[in-house]
């Protein structure tokens, strides 16, 4: 069967995640399958992944496929995932469902040319690997980061940072004592008189 | 990678009843139970043992405590063994007794919270996360704002900032604070005090100058050189006057005036022809007075002499003047006259009234006698002897005498008790008028005393014959003097004519000469007035134009004193409000001196208090900014990506991706806001009105993994209870790839709870060892007949595999 574009953009995809490709038709447990494409999962992966077509073929043959596959792979006792791409139009909800039952179905639809790219990114995300941008570094918790922001100012003050804890009322009790006190110093009590 | 943790043990916790003891060193650990089994108590025990608390039990009951014990157990325990960050594995127990929570946590309280925010995703936690759509109610935070401050640990920043607000307005910390208000309020006052002072000062300074400027000006006009000190000036003006001049002149003036009264009566009287006048009248005044001497003189002298024998203590004429010693002597005469025939006439009644009284009292004894007569016939003891008859009457009853027993029939007729009886009662009678009698002798007895009295009284005043015959003599002597009286008035008021015209004829003459002497002793004591006054009177010059002169010579002199003594007392004014200004002035001083000093120590405590204000103030600052730092740190645009990332990967066919917008700017609280953004970039609402309900707990629970994902991991672990309760199969599917994802690229371990025996095994495939070394456990948690809850678990490892012919 030769692989329709869609299927040999699919399987670069996959490629470009260190799935590699299985030679067709795919024999598992003794059993050949004739499916257009399939890959498994590299090193640290137990995914096999069946790339379909549902302009080349009935869906009902394909669901047929699928579920043969699933079953060889419980015969042989295998732990792989199954995960079924269908390239083409999206097949009818009972067939997607009754898909589902044994493999992760990922239905691509149709979609224009040029959305195709990263539409096929965004389902095939789930076999790709996460993208994780660099976590921030500080991993300081909040109020040691301010604890170092603060630490020109005088000692009583930064020590409201860690009265903060038992809530605001505390807060303004501690600096309101603060300054009193501040007042309080040098003076007679015949001020206040 | 080691796992985090690696065991746990758990006795009588929640609804796990007796003891539970389970390894977790697995990347990946699968729990499963039916509905009440103990999952969730499973998972709360983990967070126990880590935290020390249960955030995610407190977070929906505050009470929480009160129910950590297993129904039928006094107290629970769990022990958690985990990889702490020294490398090693410690263990930690931590014992709930009744309500009271007895052990520390195994984390530090960063971690702690990082685990109870970012790692475990409990029921409650997914709760929070749905909720955070929600829009804010009127007061209060909204859910969004309590989780990312609850996320963040940002409460105690907001205490700080809500905290420190009064200090941003010095008017909120006059409010919140008196002694504040007190300070900067009586600094003001002090300032102004000591201004009010300094003012003062000034004043008096000036006032003291115009003060000392006129007092020179005094002090020179009088003569007073030495003005150093305005205690000297007084010493100075004090220590002479004018006084004792001015007296002088006053005297002098007083002398002129008298002397001038002199001269002017003076002239009126010298002159030789009133001289010659006088002279003569003296003369004629003298021989009448001589003449009279030697008659009417003469006659009044018989006439006294006859007056001196009836009235030997008569004045003499001459010493009270004649026409007064006639009229005394007339009048005395007339009067004796009357005296003596009132005595006369009197005599003759006092004689008939003596016979009257004398025939009275010769009555008063005729009846007396008569009396006594009538007395004696009456015997005394009638009355004794009416009584004793009286007591015997009782006695007699018949004609017997009691006495004698003899029958008084043969005496007298009429039975003995009525002769009794009328003895009885003629003895009484006697008895009575015996009384009368003895009365009427003691009225005559008075009457004639009385009598007596008067006639006694009478008789003293009666005269003798010889007396009698005296008395008509004088009458005789006066009447005769009294007619000679008559004839010498004119005689008596001629004689007094005649001798006061003599003696004001002499007095004149008299006073002419001693005018003439006046004149003389005038001038000398004028002249004596002019020495002086160091001024002399030439002997040509009149005494009147001389005494003119030295008249406006005085009252110069005097003028000029009288000034110079106002000229002195108000210096002396002067120098005495000098004098209390200087002293005025140091008590200001004084005053300004201690006030500054206390208006320096006000400041300074006042200084000192600012700085803390300013310091505060910094705080708050650093705090907001620190905070709004903090928040745009973590809601970035890193956040936004990994969640969105994330979304797609389980809601592959969502048009809509959810995201946070920060707004920009450092803001007092936090207010995140959701938005979903179109894929190809639009922007659309809120996630509650454009994602499913479905979708919108994929967007919580991404949302959680993204959180976890974008910081760098305290505690590598994520744990899920039951997570997929409101998932489709689809998501489930990608849910899992996702988990298999993070356990293997992301190195997190996972541990996942699930009621349903499907997907827990679903899960137990997806997530199976992929190479050596890896591992599974998966616990079964159900309980046993008696309730006990039972835990079993398998250990799975990696076998290869050999499905596919390829491989």
């Amino acid at each position: 069967m030769i692989a329709s574009p869609d299927i040999q953009m699919i399987t670069a995809l996959l490629h470009d995640a260190a799935f590699k490709s299985l030679e067709t038709p795919i024999e598992i447990g003794g059993i050949k399958f004739e499916i257009p494409a399939g890959l498994i999962g590299g090193d640290k992966s137990l995914d096999l992944v069946l790339i379909v077509d549902s302009i080349s073929e009935d869906e009902r043959r394909i669901l047929r496929k699928i579920e043969g596959v699933a079953r060889a792979l419980d015969v042989a006792g295998s732990k792989r995932t199954l995960t079924t791409v269908i390239s083409g139009p999206r097949p009818s909800a009972t067939i997607l469902e009754a898909m589902s039952k044994v493999s992760r179905v990922l239905p691509i639809g149709t979609v224009k040319a040029e959305d195709m790219r990263r539409s096929l990114e965004n389902w095939l995300a789930v076999l790709l690997p996460l993208k994780i941008p660099d976590a921030s570094p500080d991993t300081t918790a909040p109020a040691q980061e301010l604890l170092n922001s603060a630490n020109d100012l005088p000692g009583d003050i930064i020590s409201l940072i860690t009265i903060a804890r038992d809530g605001k009322d505390a807060v303004a009790e501690a600096i309101n004592d603060f300054i009193i006190e501040s007042i309080g110093t040098d003076l007679d009590e015949e001020v206040f008189e | 990678m080691k796992p985090f943790l690696s065991h746990i043990e758990i006795e009588n916790f929640r609804s796990i009843k007796g003891r539970v003891s389970v390894p977790l060193d697995a990347p990946v650990v699968l729990i499963h139970g039916h509905n009440g089994a103990g999952k969730t108590s499973l998972l709360s025990a983990l967070e126990l043992g880590l935290t020390g608390t249960v955030e995610s039990l407190a977070r929906l009951d505050s009470t929480f405590y009160e129910h950590l014990v297993h129904k039928s157990a006094a107290e629970g325990s769990v022990t958690v063994t985990a990889e702490t960050s020294g490398g090693g594995k410690t263990a930690n127990e931590v014992r709930v007794v009744n309500t009271q929570i007895i052990g520390r946590s195994l984390l530090t309280r960063e971690q702690s919270h990082f685990f109870s925010e970012r790692c475990y995703l409990a029921q409650s936690t997914l709760g929070r996360l749905l909720e955070i759509y929600e829009r804010k109610e009127k007061k209060g935070e909204s859910p969004l704002t309590k989780f990312v401050k609850d996320l963040l640990g940002l409460d105690q920043f907001d205490a700080l900032l809500e905290g420190l607000h009064h200090i941003g307005d010095t008017r909120r910390i006059r409010a919140a604070i008196p002694e504040y208000a007190i300070i900067m309020d009586q600094i003001q006052e002090s300032q102004a005090q000591v201004t009010d002072l300094q003012s003062s000062l000034k004043e008096l300074e000036t006032s003291a100058n115009a003060v000392e400027t006129s007092l020179n000006v005094k002090l020179a006009s009088l003569g007073i050189y030495d003005s150093s000190s305005p205690e000297i000036a007084i010493r100075a003006l004090e220590s002479t006057n004018e006084e004792a001049q001015l007296q002088r002149y006053a005297g002098h003036r007083r002398e002129i005036v008298v002397s001038r009264e002199q001269l002017s009566s003076l002239r009126n009287r010298v002159s030789d022809d009133s001289r010659k006048r006088a002279e003569a009248s003296l003369d004629a005044a003298n021989a009448e007075l001589l003449k009279w001497k030697l008659t009417g003189a003469l006659e009044v002298a018989a006439y006294f002499d006859s007056l001196k024998a009836l009235f030997p203590d008569h004045t003499a004429p001459e010493v009270i003047g004649y026409t007064e010693f006639l009229g005394q002597a007339i009048q005395r005469i007339e009067s004796d006259i009357q005296r003596c025939d009132e005595l006369s006439r009197s005599q003759t009644s006092f004689n008939v009234k003596l016979d009257d009284l004398f025939r009275t009292l010769r009555q008063l004894d005729a009846r007396s006698f008569r009396i006594d007569e009538q007395i004696a016939q009456h015997s005394a003891q009638s009355s004794e002897m009416a009584v004793a008859l009286a007591n015997l009457l009782p006695h007699i009853n018949s004609d017997n005498c009691p006495v004698c027993d003899r029958d008084f029939t043969e005496v007298k007729k009429g039975g003995l008790q009525s002769h009794v009886n009328r003895q009885v009662t003629a003895l009484t009678k006697s008895a009575d008028q015996l009384q009368a009698l003895m009365q009427e002798k003691a009225n005559a007895t008075k009457s004639r005393g009385d009598f007596d009295r008067e006639r006694a009284i009478l008789q003293s005043q009666l005269i003798s014959p010889e007396q009698a015959i005296e008395l008509k003599a004088r009458v005789f002597k006066l009447n005769t003097l009294l007619q000679r009286s008559s004839s010498l008035k004119d005689r008596c008021s001629e004689g007094d004519r005649i001798i006061s015209a003599s003696s004001a004829a002499a007095r004149e003459l008299a006073s002419m000469r001693t005018a003439d002497q006046s004149n003389e002793v005038l001038r000398e004591s004028t002249r004596a007035i002019a020495s002086r006054l160091h001024l002399d009177i030439a002997e040509s010059e009149g005494l009147d134009s001389a005494l003119s002169r030295l008249s406006t010579v005085v009252l110069q002199n005097e003028a000029v004193l009288i000034e110079r003594q106002a000229t002195r007392k108000e210096a002396l004014e002067e120098a005495r409000v000098l004098v209390e200004n200087l002293a005025t002035k140091k008590r200001l001083n004084d005053k300004l001196g201690a006030e500054s000093l206390r208006l320096r120590k006000l400041k300074r405590s006042l200084k000192i208090a600012d700085q803390k204000v300013s310091s505060a103030r910094k705080l708050a600052k650093r705090t907001a900014a620190v905070k709004a730092e903090i928040v745009r740190r973590v809601f970035n645009d890193s956040l936004n990506s990994i969640w969105r990332d994330l979304f797609i990967r389980l809601a592959p066919d969502e048009q809509f991706v959810p995201a946070f917008a920060v707004p920009s700017g450092a803001t007092r609280l936090v207010e995140a806001i959701l938005e979903t953004n179109y894929r190809n970039g639009e922007k659309g609402g809120n996630p509650k009105i454009m994602l499913s309900a479905g979708n919108l707990n994929t967007a919580a629970l991404t949302l959680f993994v993204a959180l976890h994902l974008s910081v760098n991991p305290e505690i590598r672990c994520l744990i899920i209870d039951d997570p997929v309760q409101s998932m489709d199969e689809v998501h489930i599917a990608q849910f899992a790839a996702l988990l298999r994802t993070l356990s293997k690229q992301m190195r997190r371990q996972i541990i996942v709870a699930v009621h349903e025996r499907a997907l827990f095994e679903y899960l137990a495939l997806e997530l199976s060892p992929t190479f050596e070394g890896d591992k599974l456990i998966t616990i079964q948690l159900s309980r046993a007949t008696s309730d006990t809850t039972v835990a079993e678990y398998e250990l799975i490892g990696w076998r290869p595999e050999f499905a596919i012919a390829a491989e």
